[in-house]
C-alpha cells in the first residue's frame, strides 16, 4: 500500500465561509480555549502567531479578526475535500486534520508520483485549500511526513520510510501523533530528540511512561503492526452548498467560489461512475425586505462529463453572461440527471469516439460562451422553396427531423442564400442592383408551390451577373398581387454565388 | 554549386524550412491539391497547406468566386473525418449549396459570434479541440497579433485556418506564410494573384476557370443581352410543385 496523506495545516482558518475580499490587510485568526490555532498570513505579518494567547493577540493587533473555531465547518470542509479527492482514488480516510488516500492503484493511471502529487495539490487548492502532502506505505507514516517539518516527506519504500521518520524532531512528532505534552516533555527530558531515539527506548518502559497509545502510534507508523482504517463513503446524493463571507456580484468572484463546488461534484461522479448531464446552480440572494428570489443556473451538457476542468468552464462562461438582480451570499450546486459513464478506455491511436466526444465538448463550450443559437448546424429539407429547403438548428441540441428526401437539384444553387431577398429596381427592361445593371445569365428556373401551406411561391429564378463579375441569383415574381403590393417592378436578389 | 551542397549537408529540419531565393520553397507542412493546376503549380508544396493559417483576400464583396476557388480543397481535406467550421460567414451558408461543393452537412458547423473578439475566441477554440479539419473565418477587422496566436494554434494542432479578409488588408502586415487575393474576371473567371509565399514573388497574375454554375455561355465576352423574363409556362426549365392551383391564389 501507499498511502498519500494530505495535511491542513490552517484548517481552522480555511473551513470558514468562503472570504472573497476578505479586508485584506486587516487578517484573521481562528480561537478557540483563549489560544490562536491559525492565522493567515496578515495576520501574521502583523505578529499574531499559532499558540499565542487570545488576550495577548488582541493586544497586540486589536485590528485582526478573531473568529471562534467552528468544528461543523471544518468537518464538513474535510468532507468536501475527500469528495473532490475521490477523482485520484476510491480509497479515502478521513483523518482528523486532512485526508489519507491509498494510492498505489492510481500511480500508473495518473502518470507516476510527481503527477499525481501535482494533482492532489491543484485539487486542494480549488478547494481553497493549501496541504502539505507526504507519502509513505502506512497511513501513519504519511500522516506524520505530512505534519513535521522536514527536507523529505516522500518515501515510497519502507525501509526509506523508517529511515525519515526516525530523523523527525521530538515535539512537532509527537504532537502529530496526538500525544499528551506531558509525554513530549517527559521523553525530552530524558533526552530523546527524535522519534528515533523514542523507539529505541526499552517498550516495557515507554509502555509504563507513555501508555499504550504512544507504543500503538509507534508500531502503526513504523508499519509493525497492522492499522485498520474505515474507508470514507459519499453520500448517496449529491448536493453540495457554499456560503460565501462576503456579498459576491461579479462572475469572476461566483466562479473562483464555485470551483470547489464543482470540484466535488467531479469527485462525486468519478466515485459513482457516472457523468453529469444536467446541473443547476443555486444562486442565493439576500432574504429580507428587500430580499430578491434566489436566481438559477441551468447547464445542460450535449454530451455528458464529468470532467471538472470542462464542467468548470461551461459554468464560468454562463456565470459571465448571466447578470444578477443582487449580491449573492450563497452557492448550492445540484445534479438533475446523470448517466452512467465507465471512463475511457487507453488507446495508441486517437479513435472515432474520442473525438465525438471532443466535438461534443466543443460544441458545448462554444455553445456556453457564444450563445446555443449561434453555433449551428444545417440540413437539408424536401422543398423546393429555398428559403425552407434547408434547416439552421442548434448543435447543442439534437438535429430535428426531416421527412423526404430532398430534391436533386439540376441548376446550380448559390451557396449564400439572403435570409431576406433584396428588392431590385428595372430600368430600361432590366434589373439593377444597386448602381449596376444585372445581365439574365440563364432562362427561367420556375419554382412555383406552397399552395398547401399558406407561403406561395410563384417565381422564375435566373443567374444574372453584374459589371463587378458577381455571379447573382435573383426572381421575378410572378404573383400580380405580390408585384404590386412592393416598390420594385417584381425583381429579387436571393442569393449569390461564391 | 558550394551553396547546393551546403544546403544538401543540412540537417532534414533546417533544410525544409530553407529555400534558395529563386526556387519555390518546399513546404513545412501537408497540403491538399486546389484542383487547379495553375495554381498548385505555384503554392509551395502544390496546394493549400493542411496547417496554419492562410489568408484569402478579396477585392469585391462576397460572392466573387472565393468558395469555388477552396470548395475541392475543402472537400479533400474534410474526407478523412474530422469537422468543418465556418465562422462568420457574410451570409447564410445556403445548404443544397454546399452539399454540391461537397461539404459534409453532417460534420459542417456553423458560428456567427456576436463580435469579432468572441469569433477569435471561438476561432481558438476550434483549434485547440483537435477535431477541426478545415476553418474558414470572415473576419473583415483583426489584428496581426491575434492571427499569429491562431496561426501557432493551427500549426499546434495541424489544422488549415483559411482567414478571408477585404482587399483593402494588403497593407497591412500579416504572419500569414501564404497570402493570396482575388478579383473576379467575366465568365466565370477568377484572377489569383499570390502576395507572399515560401520563394520569389509572383509579379503575374494567375487565371482560373472556376466551374461554371450557367450551363452553356456563348462566345462574347460581354454577356448577351438578357433573355426575355417573361416567358411563357413551357419554357421554364424546372417547374416545381403544383401547377394549377397557385395561379388561383
Amino acid at each position: 500500500m501507499l498511502w498519500l496523506a494530505i495535511h491542513l495545516p490552517r484548517l481552522p482558518l480555511e473551513a470558514l465561509p468562503v472570504p472573497l475580499d476578505a479586508l485584506p490587510r486587516v487578517g484573521r485568526c481562528v480561537v478557540d480555549q483563549g489560544q490562536v490555532l491559525a492565522a493567515d498570513a496578515a495576520a501574521q505579518a502583523a505578529g499574531v502567531q499559532p499558540g499565542l494567547g487570545q488576550a495577548t493577540a488582541a493586544a497586540l493587533a486589536p485590528q485582526v479578526l478573531q473568529c471562534p473555531r467552528d468544528l461543523t465547518c471544518e468537518t464538513s470542509f474535510v468532507r468536501g475535500l475527500a469528495l473532490a479527492l475521490a477523482v485520484l482514488t476510491p480509497h479515502i480516510v478521513i483523518a482528523p486534520t486532512g485526508v489519507l488516500l491509498e494510492v498505489r492503484g492510481s500511480l500508473r493511471l495518473f502518470g507516476g508520483v510527481r503527477k499525481l502529487l501535482f494533482k492532489a495539490r491543484h485539487i486542494a487548492q480549488g478547494c481553497g485549500t493549501a496541504p502539505t502532502l507526504g507519502l509513505a506505505p502506512t497511513a501513519q507514516a504519511a500522516q506524520l511526513l505530512a505534519a513535521c517539518p522536514g527536507p523529505r516527506r516522500r518515501a515510497l519504500a519502507q525501509a526509506t520510510s523508517q529511515r525519515l521518520l526516525a530523523r523527525l524532531p521530538l515535539p512537532a512528532a509527537l504532537h502529530a501523533l496526538q500525544q499528551p505534552a506531558r509525554v513530549a516533555d517527559l521523553l525530552q527530558a530524558i533526552g530523546s530528540r527524535t522519534l528515533g531515539d523514542v523507539r529505541a527506548l526499552p517498550r516495557s518502559g515507554l509502555q509504563r511512561r507513555g501508555g499504550t497509545a504512544l507504543l500503538r502510534a509507534l508500531d502503526h507508523a513504523f508499519g509493525d503492526a497492522p492499522d485498520p482504517r474505515r474507508w470514507f463513503e459519499p453520500p448517496a446524493e449529491f448536493c453540495a452548498e457554499l456560503e460565501l463571507m462576503h456579498r459576491a456580484d461579479d462572475a469572476q468572484r461566483l466562479a473562483h467560489a464555485a470551483e470547489r463546488l464543482v470540484l466535488m461534484l467531479a469527485g462525486w461522479l468519478s466515485r459513482q461512475w457516472l457523468a453529469a448531464h444536467r446541473l443547476r446552480l443555486l444562486l442565493r440572494h439576500e432574504q429580507g425586505r428587500h430580499g430578491a428570489p434566489d436566481a438559477e443556473l441551468v447547464i445542460e451538457l450535449g454530451a455528458p462529463s464529468r470532467d471538472a476542468g470542462h464542467l468548470m468552464l461551461m459554468l464560468r462562461e454562463r456565470l459571465q453572461r448571466m447578470t444578477l438582480a443582487a449580491p449573492v451570499y450563497g452557492l448550492r450546486l445540484m445534479l438533475d440527471d446523470a448517466q452512467p459513464c465507465a471512463g475511457h478506455e487507453g488507446s495508441l491511436l486517437a479513435d472515432d469516439r474520442q473525438q465525438g466526444q471532443n466535438v461534443h465538448a466543443l460544441v458545448d463550450r462554444l455553445g456556453a460562451r457564444l450563445g446555443p443559437e449561434r453555433v449551428q448546424r444545417l440540413a437539408l429539407r424536401a422543398d423546393h422553396r429555398p428559403e425552407r429547403a434547408y434547416v439552421a438548428h442548434s448543435a447543442t441540441k439534437p438535429p430535428p427531423c426531416t421527412p423526404g428526401l430532398p430534391p436533386p437539384y439540376h441548376v446550380a444553387r448559390p451557396a449564400w442564400l439572403l435570409p431576406l431577398p433584396v428588392p431590385l429596381a428595372e430600368h430600361q427592361g432590366r434589373p439593377w442592383h444597386g448602381t449596376q445593371p444585372l445581365a439574365l445569365l440563364t432562362r427561367a428556373e420556375r419554382i412555383e408551390t406552397g399552395w398547401f401551406d399558406g407561403a406561395l411561391v410563384c417565381r422564375d429564378y435566373h443567374l444574372a451577373e453584374g459589371p463587378d463579375h458577381r455571379l447573382r441569383w435573383i426572381y421575378r415574381e410572378r404573383r400580380v398581387q405580390a408585384v404590386s403590393a412592393s416598390a420594385s417592378a417584381g425583381w429579387y436578389l436571393h442569393g449569390l454565388f461564391a | 554549386m558550394h551553396a547546393a551542397v551546403a544546403h544538401e549537408a543540412l540537417p532534414a529540419p533546417v533544410r525544409s524550412a530553407l529555400w534558395f531565393g529563386h526556387q519555390l520553397g518546399a513546404a513545412e507542412v501537408p497540403t491538399v491539391p486546389s484542383g487547379f493546376d495553375a495554381l498548385d503549380a505555384e503554392l509551395p508544396g502544390g496546394g493549400w497547406p493542411l496547417a496554419g493559417l492562410t489568408e484569402l483576400l478579396q477585392q469585391v464583396e462576397p460572392g466573387g468566386g472565393e468558395l469555388a476557388l477552396l470548395a475541392a480543397a475543402l472537400a479533400r481535406a474534410a474526407a478523412p473525418g474530422g469537422q468543418v467550421v465556418w465562422i462568420a460567414p457574410p451570409h447564410t451558408p445556403f445548404a443544397p449549396a454546399l452539399q454540391a461543393l461537397g461539404v459534409p452537412l453532417d460534420r459542417f458547423l456553423w458560428l456567427s459570434p456576436a463580435s469579432p473578439k468572441d469569433a477569435a475566441w471561438a476561432a481558438e477554440q476550434v483549434l485547440r479541440s483537435g477535431t477541426c479539419a478545415w476553418l474558414q473565418w470572415w473576419s473583415p477587422k483583426t489584428t496581426p497579433d491575434m492571427l499569429r496566436r491562431l496561426h501557432l494554434a493551427a500549426l499546434d494542432h495541424h489544422c488549415p485556418l483559411l482567414v478571408l479578409r477585404p482587399g483593402t488588408a494588403q497593407q497591412h502586415a500579416s504572419p500569414a506564410p501564404l497570402r493570396l487575393v482575388c478579383t473576379p474576371l467575366p465568365r466565370r473567371q477568377l484572377e489569383v494573384r499570390i502576395l507572399k509565399r515560401r520563394g520569389p514573388a509572383l509579379a503575374r497574375a494567375i487565371t482560373l476557370a472556376l466551374p461554371d454554375p450557367v450551363p452553356q455561355r456563348h462566345g462574347t465576352t460581354n454577356p448577351s443581352p438578357s433573355p426575355s423574363p417573361s416567358k411563357p409556362l413551357a419554357d421554364a426549365d424546372v417547374v416545381a410543385g403544383h401547377p394549377s392551383a397557385p395561379l388561383a391564389a
